[in-house]
């Protein structure tokens, strides 16, 4: 009896290996720019009464902080949505905007300018009222501080015509604007409260803006929660707005805990009302029989690849033919079956969930003997390569080593000698951006939940974009790089999606980028709970979270 | 004449201070130009760390503008140094908080965890030294020599998931991760530690529960320890068992209480002092995987995310302050041996 509850321990004690970044996934996108006035609560979908006691959320932490111009990782995009409004937002899993602070809106038909009307009984927590003062305040705060989201208004400007209209206008067409207005970066702040603590959002805001460490303290905005205490890196505590202008569902009190995977999988299981969000899919599977628990694995939107250098003389990978070979090497199942159940093979660089995606009859199949052939036509022997990776990263968990490993095996298969360069992240990257690496592992976890995203991959896009990384310039593929910019501002979101997807076919034509899989990504909470969803953009809808 | 004659016999004693605050001083610049020089070592660039997967040309040169990356190294170096003589120690790139605020936050959590695993490793670990020395070569010996060898070879993360399948998750007998429930409300900060704070509030409910958070990350590190101590006391106390003025206490008449703690435990104390200094820089290096296992928000956790996400001024931070703690236990270590004998002289 006590040699198997000492098997069970140190079986339990093995456990090892965290989610370093929960990702974002969603349904498909369908943009609307006719406007909605639909019903403004974040409250529960689909279920839930009136929630009683705390909720209790295990992740591990990537903190940034909570100011919301300054942070923009997953743990801090699910702590800000949950204490600020945006304009627009999404329901729980979803990827189609609905109305937030503004009630509603319309779009010019060439999507260079959005026109929002707000809600009139929007209110911040201290019970002013939330004016397109409030809008121009935040979203400049957020373009002038020049922080890791700034990138996601760069060429937009504001204004706001009266207190209840605000105009957004994009200096080129933007059809991902709405989506991108209900990113957690672009919460609108109580301008007035933040201004009178340091706050600012003029043009030298990067210098000039002193109300993070205040932001820190308490928050300042009109979502269902308040920050009653925020210690980084460690636990947030929140609790319901009192002055809250919708319809509130959720749990009065709220923490948000930094633990690690392993602890993580304990805690669910002792825990009352708690959910974890980092649990590796294998760990979820062995929950999957517990009744007191909801187990949820499916496909992330994280996609890993393999990256090459276009430049010759950097890389032997910029040859076409060394290019088309390794294309048609990699085992692609094997890549699945690493990541574990709920893993899927990724047919582009595009995620399964979002608008533009390929479909698996899309997806590049194996074929070794083609890949030798490959090779052997252009002559090439003796093939070596490095492969760089950040060894100290888990997405999902999954070790990049694995897939390192794995890549060597594959390309070793038809005599490409792969060179194993594993380095701590900040290493990694800073190789990467430079475009020093002949061949990377590396992974895309969406900024915003929109196929426009994703043209970071476009020959010759620009700034530390995933082509620049690798050397690919437009003057490689000058009409795959035109096909880009047309689909990323093509309006109908039906010919957007066909665009994106026949993008997607070029790249898989000839690129450096060589997609592999979607990781597997487990949610795990007490079956009391309701809408316990992994969350495309918010990881998980904290305010939607109720009891059944 | 007394007071010239007591104020000479404590000149030693100030001559000794200040000559170790003067190499203090030294062995910190020292500190901070190796940390400075090692982090510029490394392949890195803290604004790609540190912006996200999407950094624009503006928003790294607004980073690198902010944090004087862009000054030369000289220049930059210097500014880190006239910051610090003012207690300015920067501000950290992963939390856009003053280091100084960091630290102020995760040193007293390593703090009462320190104490915690030093204060029971030194009981347990000088009770088990002693035991196991008087009752050398017997069952009692053994036992204890398998426990301490068990104590120091098992990995500490193995010991800490152990600890918390077993204690935690399979009997509810402790809590698991961090210092305090999620629904208990933290005591008003005054020193930082949470178990001295509550009993400051008068909060024994607060008190109890901060407590019980210390148990299991606190034992890992005590199992460690305590194997440490008690095999450095054993030997020490069989070095003088057998000494001549151990037995002239013992032919006295003597009770073995007052043999064993005011002859035996007095002559082994200066190898006991050696290795309390040892078990401190232990408990601080075991901090970092202990810290990480239970959700403990000290300097071990940030000392890791530092160093991961190159943020050279947290970095600097965390350098300083453990070179601090080394300098300042190895002179109360100093003291102490001229404290326990009269023959040590601090010149």
């Amino acid at each position: 009896m006590r040699s198997t509850t000492l098997g069970k321990a140190v079986g339990a004690a093995a456990i090892a290996g965290a989610l370093a970044v929960a990702g974002c996934g969603g349904g498909n996108g369908d943009s609307s720019s006719g406007g909605s006035s639909a019903g403004t609560s974040t409250g529960a979908s689909g279920g839930g009464g009136a929630a009683t006691g705390t909720l209790v959320v295990d992740q591990s932490f990537v903190d940034r902080g909570v100011d919301p111009a300054r942070q923009f990782t997953p743990t801090n995009n699910m702590l800000v949505h949950a204490m600020y409004d945006t304009l627009v937002r999404f329901e729980p899993g979803r990827t189609d905007p609905v109305a937030g602070l503004a009630e509603s809106w319309r779009g010019t038909d060439d999507a260079t300018s959005y026109t929002f009307t707000l809600d009139p009984d929007a209110v911040f927590s201290d019970g002013t009222p939330v004016t397109s003062r409030d809008v121009v305040f935040s979203l400049d705060r957020l373009v002038n501080i020049k922080g890791p989201g700034s990138f996601l208004l760069e060429g937009v400007t504001i204004r706001a015509p009266d207190e209840r209209t605000v105009v957004v206008t994009s200096a080129r067409p933007n059809p991902a604007l709405l989506r991108i207005l209900a990113t957690p970066p672009t919460s609108i702040v109580n301008s007035r409260v933040l201004q009178a603590n340091g706050g600012s959002a003029a043009r030298d805001a990067d210098k000039s803006d002193r109300a993070e460490a205040f932001l820190q303290k308490t928050s300042a905005g009109s979502g269902p929660y308040t920050l009653t205490q925020g210690q980084q890196n460690q636990q947030y505590t929140l609790e319901q707005n009192g002055r809250y202008w919708g319809e509130f569902s959720g749990f009065p009190k709220v923490v948000v805990r930094n633990m690690a995977a392993p602890t993580q999988l304990l805690n669910v299981q002792r825990g009352a009302n708690e959910i974890a969000l980092d649990l590796s899919a294998q760990q979820a599977q062995t929950l999957e029989n517990n009744d007191a628990l909801q187990v949820t694995t499916d496909a992330s939107v994280n996609v890993f690849d393999v990256e090459a250098n276009m430049n010759e003389s950097i890389s032997p990978t910029g040859r076409e033919a060394v290019r088309r070979a390794i294309r048609l090497a990699l085992d692609y199942e094997g890549y699945k079956r690493l990541s574990g159940v709920g893993a899927v093979q990724a047919p582009g660089v595009i995620p399964s969930q979002f608008l533009g995606a390929l479909t698996e009859a899309d997806a590049v199949r194996t074929d070794v003997e083609a890949a030798r052939a490959e090779l052997e036509r252009a002559g090439i022997s003796d093939l070596k390569v490095e492969l760089a990776f950040p060894s100290d990263a888990t997405p999902n968990g999954v070790s990049f080593s694995s897939v390192a490993q794995k890549v060597k095996s594959d390309l070793g298969a038809i005599g490409i000698d792969v060179e194993l360069k594993g380095t701590p992240a900040v290493t990694f990257l800073a190789d990467y951006a430079a475009g020093r690496n002949q061949m990377s592992v590396s992974y895309w976890g969406p900024d915003y939940p929109d196929p426009n995203d994703y043209l970071v991959y476009a020959p010759g896009a620009p700034g530390t974009s995933r082509a620049s990384n690798n050397r690919y310039t437009r003057e490689m593929n000058p009409e795959l790089a035109a096909l880009g910019e047309r689909a990323g501002s093509t309006l109908d979101d039906a010919e957007r999606g066909t665009l994106f997807q026949e993008f997607q076919r070029g790249l898989n034509e000839d690129s450096p980028f060589f997609p592999l899989f979607q990781p597997a990504q487990a949610i795990v909470g007490s079956s009391t709970l309701s809408n316990v969803v992994l969350d495309p953009t918010y990881t998980l809808n904290i305010p939607a979270v109720g009891s059944n | 004449m007394r007071a010239r004659r007591q104020s000479r016999s404590h000149r030693p004693l100030v001559r000794f201070l200040l000559r170790r605050l003067g190499a203090l001083v030294l062995l910190l610049i020292g500190i901070t130009l190796i940390s400075f020089l090692l982090t510029q070592a490394v392949p890195g660039d803290a604004a790609i760390a540190n912006l996200g997967q999407h950094p624009t040309e503006e928003s790294i040169r607004a980073f690198n503008e902010k944090y004087g990356l862009d000054d030369p190294l000289p220049v930059q170096y210097a500014t880190y140094l006239g910051n610090l003589v003012q207690g300015d120690l920067g501000i950290s790139q992963q939390t856009h908080q003053p280091v100084v605020d960091d630290l102020s936050v995760s040193i007293p959590a390593t703090a009462e965890l320190a104490i915690f695993a030093i204060v029971f490793s030194t009981i347990f670990g000088v009770a088990f030294g002693v035991l196991a020395a008087l009752r050398r070569d017997t069952a009692v010996d053994h036992g204890l020599r398998v426990f301490t060898l068990a104590g120091i070879s098992v990995p500490m993360f193995w010991l800490g998931l152990l600890g918390l399948y077993l204690f935690f998750f399979k009997w509810g007998l402790l809590p698991g991760g961090g210092r305090l429930d999620p629904t208990t409300t933290p005591p008003t900060d005054v020193t930082g530690l949470n178990t001295v704070d509550a009993l400051l509030d008068g909060n024994f409910a607060t008190f109890w529960d901060a407590f019980k958070h210390l148990i299991l990350p606190g034992a890992v590190l005590v199992l460690y320890s305590v194997s440490l101590i008690s095999r450095y006391t054993r030997s020490a106390v069989l070095e003088v068992l057998h000494a001549d003025y151990v037995r002239a206490a013992r032919a006295k008449g003597l009770s073995e209480y007052t043999v064993v703690t005011r002859y035996i435990l007095r002559a082994a104390l200066p190898s006991i002092v050696t290795v309390m200094g040892l078990v401190f820089a232990n408990v601080l290096a075991g901090a970092v995987l202990v810290e990480n296992i239970f959700n403990w928000p000290g300097i071990g956790q940030y000392a890791y995310r530092s160093a991961v996400s190159l943020d050279l001024p947290a970095i600097m931070g965390v350098s300083i302050f453990i070179a601090l703690v080394y300098v300042i236990v190895n002179l109360i270590v100093d003291l102490l041996y001229a404290v326990i004998d009269p023959r040590v002289r601090l010149s």
